[in-house]
């Protein structure tokens, strides 16, 4: 029996951070918003299940990130909205910070912006970051090591020395 | 900088967290209940389709497949292994042993690699009188693996990003293509394109058929391949599995009848008659199986090319 309050409950906690994490990852605000929807719309499928989960934001959060990289949804969602006509919803109006972070994670590899974000954004360990993106626990702290190094100089940071990750 | 860059995150996720136009839970569950109905619908139509092809019925339950199998001797595939579409207009071939497995769940996570010895795909168009309305790309693949383990992890790992990546369906029971059997659709959306996936285990090998539908829903599936290559692979690489075979259960409405055609060649296989899988697990309660004869017996040999 799935119970619609728990699921409206979970979504309202959890939607929003969700969307700023496919967000940072693709850089495509309208695209997170949809992936996530849509990923919340599986999870609501299957809520009887994922709703017994330890912890089911992760496992929306894997399928919106699958969503929001599907090639080909990209491209359709592309051509959509290039046919539409009418109105454009508007772009919400972002920090200027926050379009800076979004740019300077946008010029380091994908992998990094996840592992970066789950990391230090949603609070991962290095061996759940591993889990979640299907990585060895190395590649894990390298990613993170090498975003860190990446990230510093396009946020106006100085280079850092070494990374202290608990794993 | 410790933290200069974790606060500017947290900045970045509060303020798009504050923008973000969510829609509102409701219409996310109405929208996934609406998947429900459809997928409901297309698993019908996909049931038929087998059905109308074969004469049994399909039945898909989630859980975890067992027992023991034969395993090919060699390997690798051997030259005459043909696959389905050899030859065909718009078919192509390709023999790498570790090329990418077409299927995967979770994007990057290649659960198909580990312990292959040897591979074949084969990629290619639908039907040509589907490929108006529905233009389709089939890739089918056929893995070899180092041992039947090997390829028993490969499914259930199969198994475990469908469910883990958002993918619907799972491990299949009962099927015409035997007893261990994955199925996957990818419905993001109810528009196409759509991915259909089917891949079953014989022993140590996996054939993979992925449909991609970029028309009309309702385009079939590589279901003739799949088929055709079971019989193949029990021809040549005596990986051999008793078809399934199945009567309705006896009610008022619906008396007993046999699905399965009488054996013409009574003769057992010696790799099938040492099986001790008693029946086939089922979780369909309308359904009952009944012990048949192997049918890869009387098959006609595929030709050699």
């Amino acid at each position: 029996m799935r119970d619609s309050a728990s699921f409206d409950e979970f979504y309202a906690s959890t939607a929003r951070q969700a969307v700023a994490y496919v967000y940072a990852v693709t850089g495509d605000l309208a695209e997170a918003e949809d992936a996530v929807a849509e990923a919340y719309a599986r999870a609501w499928q299957r809520w009887a299940r994922i709703g017994a989960y330890e912890d089911p934001a992760g496992w929306v959060r894997r399928v919106a990130y699958r969503v929001a990289v599907s090639s080909w949804r990209r491209t359709r969602n592309r051509v959509l909205a290039h046919r539409r006509s009418g109105p454009v919803s508007p772009v919400p109006e972002l920090n200027p910070d926050t379009v800076a972070v979004v740019e300077a994670l946008r010029q380091i590899p994908a992998v990094q912006r996840r592992a970066i974000m789950l990391h230090y954004v949603f609070g991962l360990s290095v061996q759940e970051i591993a889990d979640e993106t299907d990585s060895s626990v190395s590649a894990v702290k390298q990613r993170l090591s090498r975003g860190r190094q990446a990230l510093a100089p396009l946020l106006g940071e100085e280079t850092v020395e070494e990374v202290d990750l608990h794993a | 900088m410790p933290d200069n860059l974790v606060e500017r995150l947290t900045a970045f996720t509060r303020d798009v967290s504050d923008s973000a136009r969510l829609v509102p839970a409701g219409a996310v569950r109405t929208k996934g209940d609406r998947r429900k109905v459809q997928l409901v619908g297309v698993t019908a139509v996909t049931a038929g389709v087998v059905t109308a092809v074969t004469g049994v019925a399909v039945t898909t339950t989630v859980g975890g497949g067992g027992g023991a199998g034969t395993t090919a001797a060699a390997g690798t595939i051997p030259g005459e292994l043909v696959m389905p579409h050899e030859g065909e207009a718009g078919w192509t071939r390709d023999d790498n042993p570790q090329v990418a497995g077409v299927f995967q769940p979770c994007t990057g996570h290649d659960v198909s690699l580990p312990g292959r010895t040897d591979a074949r795909t084969m990629a290619g168009p639908g039907r040509a009188g589907e490929e108006e309305h529905s233009p389709t790309v089939i890739t089918n693949q056929l893995f070899l693996y180092g041992s039947e383990s090997d390829a028993k992890a490969v499914m259930e790992n199969l198994n475990a990003d469908i469910g883990r990546c958002g993918w619907l369906g799972g491990t299949a029971t009962g099927t015409v293509y035997g007893r261990y059997v994955v199925m996957a659709w990818d419905f993001v959306e109810p528009s196409p394109p759509i991915t259909r996936v089917l891949a079953f285990r014989r022993g140590n090998a996996i054939y993979v058929s992925n449909v991609v539908v970029s028309g009309a829903l309702m385009s079939s599936g590589d279901y003739e391949a799949v088929e055709e290559m079971g019989w193949r692979l029990c021809a040549v690489l005596d990986l051999c599995e008793p078809q399934l075979c199945y009567s309705p259960r006896p009610s008022p409405s619906a008396p007993v009848e046999a699905r399965c055609p009488p054996a013409e060649d009574p003769s057992p296989n010696p790799t099938m008659s040492t099986d001790p899988s008693p029946v086939y697990p089922t979780a369909d309660p309308t359904v009952v199986p009944t012990s048949a004869p192997p049918p890869y017996e009387s098959a006609s040999p595929i030709p050699t090319p």
